[in-house]
């Protein structure tokens, strides 16, 4: 007897977005499954898994938190806050005391950068989220977003952020090495062929 | 038997997807679509109806031999009842 199996059907998010998007305003958590590499080291594209909330007041959401919201070509994206600019006062990540505001339009306005990007991502406004991050699933275990420890880390990469491209090449190089002792073999062999025949 | 309570089936682009409405979490990663035949089958059995019932209204529906069609049910019906779905 064959064991049954699941056809796994894959949906992306910008279709699945309606029905996200009533789950939350029913008051429901959705967890959906990150795409793409934007917020590693942090988490990881098809591996991770995050837990969303609706915002209850989206115009509060402080630096450090990561919001689900949605760009004004319409695409949903998952990237932290790096700073808060509500008109009068500017409030970075990781920084104690606020600097003046940036902008005169007023109203709020985040600044927004996934984990893995060095390109800042301005004038993101309240009107735009449409959830925030709660907890995650980093390789299946469940890790709360609001932890002492969570935040200091977040924090220190934030800092961290002029060696960024750096530090994440760094990162890579476990999985980029078996692939180049591959690469060198293969080569190996084809010029021993070459020069055989 | 009969669907349980607290599902509903949305459709988003070829898909048919079962959402729970009562729950505190709805994951995504765990959720069911329905293909073409699944979604009229569940759509059926939000009233109840025995195996032999489901058949007719499938062949009724459909044009399908009997013996596909029993066969289509019975998989249908064991991907629900693994899922716990039946009430």
């Amino acid at each position: 007897m064959k064991k049954r199996k699941y056809e796994t059907v894959r949906v992306s998010f910008q279709q699945l977005g309606p029905i996200v998007i009533d789950c939350l305003a029913q008051g429901q958590e959705v967890v959906l499954m990150v795409t793409g590499n934007s917020m590693r080291p942090f988490l990881r594209h098809e591996r991770d898994r995050v837990v969303l909330k609706k915002a209850n007041d989206p115009a509060a959401l402080q630096p450090g938190q990561v919001p689900l919201y949605q760009r004004t070509n319409g695409w949903f994206v998952l990237h932290r806050i790096i700073e808060r600019d509500d008109g009068e006062q500017r409030w970075l990540l990781g920084e104690k005391e606020p600097l003046p505001s940036a902008h005169v339009g007023g109203g709020v306005q985040y600044t927004m950068l996934g984990d893995a990007q060095t390109d800042k991502e301005p004038g993101i406004r309240p009107e735009q989220i449409v959830a925030v991050a709660t907890d995650f699933y980093v390789r299946g275990k469940r890790q709360s977003c609001d932890t002492p420890s969570y935040r200091r880390r977040t924090r220190l990469w934030h800092r961290l952020l002029p060696y960024r491209r750096g530090l994440l090449l760094v990162s890579r190089l476990p999985g980029y090495f078996p692939r180049g002792i591959r690469y060198i073999k293969r080569h190996l062999k084809q010029n021993k062929k070459s020069t055989e025949t | 038997m009969k669907i349980k309570d607290g599902f509903v089936v949305r459709q988003v682009g070829g898909n048919h997807i079962v959402v729970p409405v009562g729950s505190m979490t709805v994951d995504f990663n765990g959720i069911i679509t329905l293909n073409e035949t699944a979604a009229f089958l569940w759509g059926q059995l939000q009233q109840e109806h025995t195996t032999d019932e489901l058949t007719e209204l499938l062949l009724a529906e459909y044009d399908v031999d009997k013996a596909t069609a029993e066969q289509d049910v019975a998989r249908f019906l064991d991907a629900l009842k693994e899922a716990e779905l039946l009430a």
